[in-house]
């Protein structure tokens, strides 16, 4: 079965600054809406959406009604995805249910949650940003035994390391406990002097130290390479280098 | 109020005419090759001069015996998108049978002025789908003049020509002969009044008539009139002129029968229907035409609407197949799939074809907002192409579109 479209296609977007998302129809409005329930606050019962929802969708209806439920999430929620029988009740009850029973409101989970949405969507910056919001608050309220905290230092040291920020990526690693990735970082970070200085100095278990050795040996690939392009300063050398590049970033990646 | 124009275009001719108010009604009349003459053809034909001046028309056959050169069958050349050299010159056969409309609809303004002229219909008798884009090229230039146009078939012309004559006329069935000296084409009208609306249909027959012989053509008159009960029989077109028929008429007038000849009928047939078109017409209002080149089904979808399901309509039984064009948009379900509803008009058979998107990309249901464009290609023949259009910033259209043929 197919769906007539409810309203008016917009040639205006409608961005939710705080999802980051923008919309020009009723249909993606109530998607985003569905698809990031956890992720919604205040911020969306605004006034300019229930105009662009009575001017750009030609709405009338459902923004008189809104105007009405404004000031309880909750109850605007239904009131968008209850229109013109767009959801029905039970489906409308399970995606709220989260919502209104207050789920997880910690504004600090909301921020992790947004920050994993642009986490996924590649957007690094602003995931990293929130991250550290996050841990500022959590830090804050002294819920730093939370498990969702070590998962959160986690995060961000992969997306530090993705940045290259070794040093930052070391520090949530360790604060996270995880030694293998804080040694990998670490190593990482330091020049070779610092590195010896540090091994002599700390003396880290022999194992963990072996491995990470292994992980960040030059790879025999690189070798072979710089063999190739030292005979061969053509333009098949320089293919090879991007082919490897590649397979090693996403070398890199799976090992983060 | 404004003017219709009413244009007959063949191959070798065209004739012109424009409804004109009087007293108590609209009027048609042809529209003369000069003023005050009574010569209403005019050949289709354009003249470029040495000096690279075009003419058309009559006045271009009077260039040509002045050293121009003479091109003839604009509208078949432009059909097949033909193109002549003429001192160095290129000239488009499209654009030469556009200059031709223009001048000769331009005529009629020696009854009204061009810009009290609200619509064109044009009437041509062999619709093909080349014929008819050759000549909406032609005469698109009508509708940048804030015109409207639209082309009809021979049979559709008849009947609007015969059902705006006298209401006696057409109590029964209406008989038609056309002949161009080779072959008489006959056409018979009639209402089927057991179906609300009545249907109006057309019967055609061709017999082939090398020689304007009378008794030949009183055979063919005997074969399409001796079953059938008509109130009113049209003989048309050049091949009746010339007082060659004697004993034919005599039996055309048999029965009660009103007979009228004359050549000019197409194009008035065209320009009523601009004007029914226009002001409605109270006789029409209780039937509906067909012919060959009405689609005969109603084409559909059923989509959810507030939870219900309901029907969309597309096309309309009833317009010609040039003509149809329907379009409408809505979000994919679950199954990828558009069904389409096509019910007969006349037997009220439904049946549904199934058009798959599955080159769209997986998307959640109702994420994928699709635009249906519905023509057709013949009268029996429904081309339909589905547009993605994405999903918004949230999914972006790949730009994919299905395409699929369906027969009636």
């Amino acid at each position: 079965m197919i769906y007539e479209p409810i309203g008016a296609y917009s040639k205006n977007i409608y961005v939710i600054q705080e999802l980051s998302v923008g919309v020009r129809s009723f249909e993606e409005l109530c998607f985003v809406v569905t698809e990031r329930i956890y992720d919604l606050g205040d911020f969306l019962m605004k006034e300019d959406l229930i105009l662009f929802v009575r001017d750009e969708f030609a709405l009338k209806d459902l923004a008189s009604d809104l105007e009405g439920a404004k000031g309880d999430l909750g109850a605007f929620i239904k009131v968008l995805l209850s229109f013109r029988h767009f959801m029905s009740e039970d489906s409308i009850d399970e995606i709220c249910k989260g919502l209104l029973d207050g789920g997880d409101s910690r504004e600090y989970v909301r921020l992790i949650s947004r920050g994993d949405f642009f986490t996924e969507n590649k957007k690094y910056r602003p995931a990293i940003l929130l991250y550290e919001h996050s841990r500022e608050l959590m830090e804050e309220e002294s819920e730093t035994e939370d498990p969702l905290y070590n998962e959160l230092l986690i995060k961000l040291g992969k997306l530090y390391s993705l940045y290259f920020l070794f040093e930052k990526a070391a520090e949530c690693f360790s604060l996270a406990g995880d030694e293998k990735r804080t040694f990998f970082c670490r190593k990482l970070a330091m020049s070779r002097v610092d590195y010896v200085e540090m091994m002599l100095k700390e003396q880290p278990d022999e194992t963990l130290a072996a491995e990470v050795e292994e992980m960040t040996k030059e790879p025999l690939e690189i070798a072979e390479l710089k063999q190739k392009i030292k005979n061969d300063k053509s333009y098949g050398g320089k293919l090879a280098t991007e082919r490897l590049g590649n397979s090693l970033r996403a070398a890199y990646r799976r090992i983060m | 109020m404004g003017r219709v124009i009413g244009y007959d275009l063949t191959d070798l001719s065209c004739q012109v005419s424009i409804g004109v108010e009087t007293e108590d009604k609209e009027e048609v009349r042809s529209v003369a090759l000069f003023v005050g003459s009574e010569k209403y053809v005019i050949p289709v034909a354009a003249c470029i001069d040495p000096e690279g001046e075009i003419s058309y028309g009559e006045e271009a056959v009077s260039a040509s015996e002045k050293g121009g050169k003479l091109l003839k069958n604009l509208l078949s050349n432009a059909v097949a998108g033909r193109h002549e050299e003429v001192n160095g010159e290129v000239y488009d056969y499209t654009e030469l049978l556009s200059g031709y409309i223009r001048r000769t609809i331009h005529m009629s303004s020696v009854i009204s002025p061009m810009s009290s002229v609200e619509r064109v219909v044009i009437t041509m008798p062999d619709i093909t789908e080349d014929n008819v884009k050759a000549v909406e090229r032609a005469a698109a230039f009508i509708e940048d003049e804030g015109m409207t146009f639209r082309i009809i078939g021979y049979p559709e012309s008849f009947f609007y020509y015969a059902m705006n004559q006298d209401p006696e006329l057409t109590k029964n069935k209406v008989a038609l002969f056309d002949y161009d000296g080779e072959v008489v084409r006959s056409m018979l009208l009639y209402t089927r009044v057991d179906t609300r609306p009545h249907l109006c249909m057309v019967e055609r027959r061709d017999f082939d008539m090398k020689m304007k012989d009378d008794m030949c053509f009183l055979e063919v008159a005997r074969e399409v009139l001796d079953a059938e009960i008509v109130s009113a029989v049209y003989l048309s077109g050049e091949g009746f002129e010339g007082g060659w028929l004697g004993k034919s008429v005599s039996y055309l007038c048999e029965r009660r029968r009103r007979v009228f000849q004359g050549r000019n009928l197409y194009t008035k047939g065209a320009c009523y229907a601009g004007i029914d078109d226009r002001d409605g017409n109270p006789t029409l209002e209780s039937c509906r035409f067909f012919d060959d080149e009405k689609l005969v089904s109603n084409i559909g979808l059923h989509m959810l609407r507030d939870g219900q399901e309901i029907y969309v309509p597309l096309l309309e039984a009833g317009i010609n197949w040039y003509d149809a064009r329907g379009k409408c948009e809505f979000y994919l379900g679950e199954d990828k799939e558009i069904r389409l509803k096509i019910e007969s008009y006349f037997t009220k058979d439904v049946r549904y074809s199934v058009l798959r998107c599955d080159s769209f990309p997986g998307r959640p249901v109702r994420c994928t907002r699709v635009r249906l464009e519905v023509s057709m290609k013949d009268a029996s023949c429904i081309l339909c192409k589905v547009y993605d259009l994405g999903f918004g910033d949230i999914y972006r259209s790949a730009g994919d579109t299905a395409v699929a043929e369906v027969l009636i």
